[in-house]
């Protein structure tokens, strides 16, 4: 037992003073968040599916709890040990080796540089002294020197025991890692979140924008608004922490198949003829009718005007984006300079782009679902071809063409809702992002379509609100929505899957009238 | 004082835990973790049943992880529910279950529509209004923990269920046992059951 207490001691030593360290090299080096997202990596996809079933959106969590549980284990174990064979120097290797896989975890992670293992180092060296001082062997009854006087305790028994004072050095020693990793993370959560650079950020007014339309809306119980709050923004993404990317240190680097590559600072981008669009996001995940999407203004530099400075090769197919957590996303380079408002976006809704939607910089580009387009946190602009690079979800076998459906939902009324039999107001949204609609209508029963009322959209690239009224009768009833394009394409009644290339079909609520 | 040692060390113990717990807070703090409509305690995110081995919920409905699939998507990736699916699917009400905001399902599996004799069974599939209601009755308004589950819900057909038993051992309308309990999907907490309930009952 005694050992377990030095093994506590020597851990807390160790995550105490590496967090102290990461201070100064930045919190994906603290030796923890570094062997979370290892592990994180490295995770079979069959045991990421039974976290995901049985841990839901709380999976990263319990990753997080299960990982520090098994270095409190260990470290109890292996100070048990180390003490029952009176061997300090298995202990003293059981640190080397957890510092030596959190520095390897740290310094080869996205970003990573040799300096990112330096925490873990230093922790290394902490641990394995505070367990050498505490272990030292005239402190361990099996190592006593016969001139010692013998503690009657110790006499009873024949395991090694400690005394009062090495007791309290392990419990002192716990206290104090523990005391430098509280100061260690708060330092790093004030230093390293980067809410300052964003309130700083002054976005400079658009060349452009999407005129404002008035009667884009309607007021419907439960109908989404036209413009959604980026509070209420949907968020899918694989990233463990939010990054914080400060604009100070902000790069973002253009290169590959291009006659000039070239470095821009935040403040460069700002500089340039910014744009802003009303545009709405899917995301492929979204099944029929569900709830990833949202419809936004975006302020960004038109990304024909960044590639345009670089010159990219006529033979390029593909442009190639890497977020600082080290995300890939793949977009079509031809569609982007095809005169679509595909941007990179600084600004959201009147506001820099919240930490959760990609500050400082994020990728639009209308008419593309977002896993072939949206790339949030951009660091790294590549322009390359398909045959060339894979992106992360296409290795995944999600579709290379990511093109948003044409797709329509109902808001309203809900699933199974109750209603009273007589005028019942139905309404939803449409959308075909860059072709527009031009027609929504809806049935009941399966019987005749019925055309709905449009409001107003200011682009072709947003989505259209609907409504119909609808003259209800007691019973279980079936509504039913479809909508044309501009093109005049109606929307398919044949049903896709999610995967690999986005939801098709349409959507239909089952309603009770009494 | 020897005897203090084991107490003392527990301490110790527990002030790494509390310390590798704190990390976790604030770490997730700075994240703000994906919103998420449902995120119940961790514990009661655990399935519990034998027969959950045998009807897993993930495999293809989860597929690269990209977002977790409603309830409906989840159930037809199930092989031992694909007799609930097909009448799902009958019913028109595969996308009112996947858009639906919060409900628990009890989700009779293959066994339990193979009990029911081959000719009703064929007319409640053939009948969509029969077979609307009797799959409404499986269906409760809102996400019911194993905690709350005893007692009496009104479903969404109109008429109640009752739910007795304990600890994981549950029986609806004193009849059907619960064989997997609690699986989590997007938008619904689902019950296999091993027998189809009866409005009528």
């Amino acid at each position: 037992m005694a050992g377990a207490a030095f093994g506590e001691a020597s851990l807390a030593a160790f995550f105490g003073a590496s967090e102290v360290v990461a201070i100064a090299t930045g919190p994906t080096s603290a030796p923890a968040i570094a062997f979370g997202q290892l592990a994180i990596a490295h995770t079979p996809e069959w045991l990421k599916n039974f976290a995901i079933s049985h841990f839901g959106e709380d999976d990263k969590l319990v990753l997080t709890v299960s990982i520090y549980a098994a270095f409190v284990l260990l470290a109890a174990a292996v100070g048990a040990i180390a003490v029952q064979l009176a061997l300090v120097p298995v202990a003293v290797a059981a640190v080397g080796l957890l510092g030596a896989a959190t520095a390897g975890a740290a310094a080869t992670q996205a970003g990573g540089t040799g300096l990112q293992a330096l925490p873990s180092a230093v922790g290394a060296v902490a641990g394995a002294t505070a367990f050498a001082f505490l272990g030292r062997p005239r402190g361990l009854g099996g190592t006593r020197r016969p001139t010692d006087p013998v503690p009657p305790q110790a006499a009873a028994s024949n395991t090694p025991q400690i005394s009062r004072r090495q007791l309290f050095r392990a419990g002192s020693l716990v206290a104090l890692g523990a005391a430098s990793y509280a100061i260690g993370r708060g330092a790093l959560a004030k230093a390293y979140n980067a809410v300052a650079s964003r309130a700083a950020v002054r976005l400079p007014r658009p060349v452009s924008t999407t005129p404002r339309l008035a009667g884009t809306s309607f007021e419907v119980e439960g109908l989404a608004p036209y413009i959604t709050p980026n509070e209420d923004f949907y968020r899918v993404d694989t990233a463990l922490v939010v990054p914080q990317l400060s604009t100070d240190g902000y790069s973002l680097t253009v290169h590959g198949m291009v006659g000039q590559p070239a470095i821009f600072s935040f403040e460069d981008l700002l500089r340039m003829p910014l744009i802003e669009r009303t545009i709405t996001m899917v995301c492929v995940s979204d099944p029929v009718g569900g709830p990833y999407l949202g419809n936004a203004s975006w302020l960004g530099v038109p990304l024909a005007h960044i590639l345009s400075l670089v010159r990219p090769d006529v033979r390029a197919d593909q442009l190639f984006m890497t977020s600082s957590d080290g995300m890939t996303i793949g977009a079509d380079l031809r569609a982007a300079l095809d005169g679509r408002a595909a941007m990179l976006a600084v600004g959201m809704n009147g506001e820099p782009l919240p930490f959760k939607h990609g500050f400082p910089v994020r990728a639009i580009i209308p008419g593309f679902y977002g896993y072939a387009s949206a790339c949030k946190w951009l660091v790294d602009l590549e322009v390359t071809t398909y045959a060339a690079k894979k992106a992360y979800w296409v290795e995944r076998g999600y579709a290379l063409d990511g093109r948003v459906k044409l797709e329509s939902k109902i808001d309203a009324p809900a699933s199974f809702a109750q209603l009273k039999a007589g005028p019942v107001t139905v309404a939803g949204s449409a959308w075909h992002p860059t072709i527009g609609i031009q027609k929504v209508e809806v049935r009941v029963d399966g019987g005749p379509w019925q055309l709905a009322t449009l409001a107003e959209a200011e682009s072709n690239d947003t989505w259209r609100l609907w409504r119909w009224q609808w003259d209800a009768t007691s019973g279980s009833h079936t509504l039913e929505v479809r909508a044309t394009d501009n093109n005049g394409q109606v929307q398919t009644s044949k049903e896709a899957p999610v995967f690999p290339s986005g939801a098709s079909g349409r959507q239909s609520v089952v309603v009770t009238v009494t | 004082m020897k005897t203090r040692y084991p107490s003392l060390v527990t301490t110790l113990a527990a002030t790494t835990v509390s310390l590798s717990m704190m990390s976790v807070m604030s770490s997730s703090t700075i994240a703000s973790a994906t919103p998420a409509a449902h995120s119940p305690s961790v514990a009661s995110m655990v399935d519990f049943g034998t027969a959950c081995k045998a009807v897993p919920m993930a495999g293809a409905g989860s597929f690269a992880g990209m977002t977790k699939a409603p309830v409906a998507t989840a159930a037809s990736h199930n092989p031992a529910l694909s007799t609930l699916v097909t009448a799902v699917e009958k019913a028109g009400l595969v996308d009112t279950l996947n858009n639906a905001k919060a409900l628990t399902v009890f989700a009779p599996d293959n066994a339990a529509f193979a009990a029911v004799p081959k000719a009703t069974l064929g007319a409640i599939l053939a009948n969509k209004a029969e077979l609307t209601k009797l799959l409404e009755y499986h269906v409760v308004a809102g996400r019911l923990s194993p905690a709350q589950l005893i007692g009496v819900h009104k479903t969404i057909e109109g008429g109640t269920v009752s739910v007795a038993g304990s600890g994981t051992s549950f029986n609806i309308n004193g009849t059907s046992q619960v064989v997997c309990g609690n699986v989590q999907t997007a938008n619904a907490t689902v019950y296999i059951v091993n027998s189809v309930l009866n409005p009528g009952a």
